[in-house]
């Protein structure tokens, strides 16, 4: 295992076991480096919070473009655009490419970064 | 009788010299600093979206927890024995894929099946599976002495193409397991028993109930068992584990074995919790796996580690994560918080035992 320490109440590099077998470092870098890593974590979570928000874009699949919007968690859309299409009819906003699972704007809220995808019905 | 001994403690503190007194509270805000930090995360989180502390949003937290623990459990083992098994992410997505493709109504891997072989047996097969893989895991590491890492590694990368080559059998060719028996999911994500509510019910599903099954059988095994002891002896010190009796090489592959029959158990819950299953489910289960068991005290030194150590760590992980996506945070930022806890989990480590006299 680690060298006994005679000395009691000082502090200075043991040998550890294990995956830490060939690290050498002593204690007060230790708590150096848990304190700046501890405070980058704090900063990279008030960052991340400050820039929160789901970025929901429109893939409006031939028609005009819409504007991606930024939603928070559990929010409803905001009023967008029609877009328009020569020769189509604009059916409504899917999860999916293929048209088949609708998205309702008065109940779905938005949960995560998505693209919604338009739907097409020809005249 | 708890006063008398928390009075004690406290005259104790007061009789310290200062210095020693100011050491005391070092030692107590750094090795918990994981702690706090969640815990005014939490704060935080609850007060600027309420919604955080309803009930739907814990029974959210408590489900997904359930979900990750077996793995998490399997790989606590390996940690004790100061090793590490990154393996265990594509294993999870092997019997998720074994499991998705054949308790489905649509066979498409096996186009020539009619109907679904029956659950138990499909549950013994995957299980078996990851067992073979731990053993393969387990037996390089105790005969030829290789590092887990590499051993894992390579394990990783050909349980990938086994993946890959398997979704192109059939009539597959690649594409996502879906379509799965009803029996199936309602076996895993079923009703256990539903919460009402001011605005209906919530429902906790069965798999919640199979996690705690698993974590109570893995607290027995690690410890009222011989196997459990004889890991913990293998961990701390090799040598002297060895010289007082203990067959390490068969320690050794038995915790690997345990482990691979826990990923199989946990890819055979996802498969039916997500419902679908891809040569992409249970990429890089193992980072998460692996942090939680840091942070919930398994340490790297080898030789400790408790089994609620584990379940907290997992539910910390989860409840910070569930939080941070309340607020909408940039799921690319999620990955370098992540890093940055394991690397804080992994310090705090360290000085824990490295001022331990």
């Amino acid at each position: 295992m680690g060298e006994e320490n005679q000395q009691t109440g000082q502090q200075e590099t043991r040998q550890l076991r294990g995956l830490y077998s060939k690290v050498k470092i002593s204690v007060r870098t230790l708590n150096i480096i848990i304190v700046v890593l501890a405070a980058a974590l704090v900063a990279c979570m008030a960052f991340a919070i400050a820039k929160g928000g789901f970025r929901v874009s429109f893939d409006s699949q031939g028609g005009t473009a819409v504007e991606t919007q930024i939603r928070m968690h559990g929010e409803l859309l905001e009023e967008t655009e029609t877009p328009t299409r020569e020769g189509f009819e604009f059916d409504g906003w899917y999860l999916d490419p293929g048209g088949t699972v609708p998205w309702d704007p008065e109940e779905d809220t938005v949960t995560e970064s998505m693209t919604l995808y338009a739907g097409w019905r020809e005249k | 009788m708890a006063e008398s001994k928390l009075k004690a403690r406290g005259e104790a503190f007061k009789e310290l010299s200062s210095k020693d007194k100011t050491k005391r509270i070092t030692d107590l805000l750094l090795n918990n600093a994981m702690y706090i930090i969640i815990i005014l995360a939490v704060i935080y989180i609850s007060i600027k979206v309420p919604a955080f502390l309803k009930l739907p949003s814990i029974v959210n937290v408590i489900s997904l927890t359930a979900a990750k623990l077996p793995i998490a459990l399997g790989i606590g083992g390996c940690i004790v024995l100061t090793g590490t098994d990154i393996s265990a992410g594509r294993v999870v997505g092997l019997t998720a894929c074994i499991s998705a493709s054949l308790l489905t109504t649509t066979f498409k891997v096996f186009p020539d099946m009619n109907s679904a072989p029956p659950i138990i047996l499909v549950i013994l097969l995957v299980i078996v599976t990851g067992g073979l893989v731990g053993l393969v895991n387990g037996f390089s590491v105790a005969k030829f002495k290789l590092h887990p890492f590499i051993v894992t590694l390579s394990t990783q990368l050909i349980v990938y193409g086994i993946i890959l080559m398997y979704l192109m059998k059939g009539s597959n060719n690649g594409q996502t397991l879906s379509g799965l028996t009803d029996g199936y999911r309602s076996l895993i994500t079923g009703t256990l028993f539903s919460i009402p509510t001011a605005t209906g019910s919530v429902a906790v599903p069965r798999y919640v109930l199979y996690s705690i099954i698993l974590v109570i059988l893995m607290w027995i095994i690690w410890n009222k068992t011989t196997f459990g002891k004889n890991m913990f002896a293998v961990g701390s010190n090799e040598e002297a584990a060895n010289v007082s009796g203990v067959n390490v090489s068969k320690t050794i592959m038995m915790v690997f074995v345990l482990a691979g029959m826990m990923y199989a158990i946990t890819g055979f819950l996802d498969g039916a919790r997500i419902a679908s299953a891809n040569a992409n489910t249970g990429l890089n289960y193992e980072c998460d796996a692996i942090a939680a068991c840091v942070i919930g005290g398994v340490s790297f030194v080898g030789g400790i580690g408790r089994i609620s150590g584990i379940v907290v760590g997992v539910l910390l992980l989860q409840i910070i994560f569930t939080g941070l996506n309340f607020l909408a945070v940039d799921a690319n930022m999620l990955y370098i918080i992540k890093g940055l806890i394991i690397l804080i989990a992994c310090a705090i480590d360290m000085r824990k035992y490295l001022v331990k006299k």
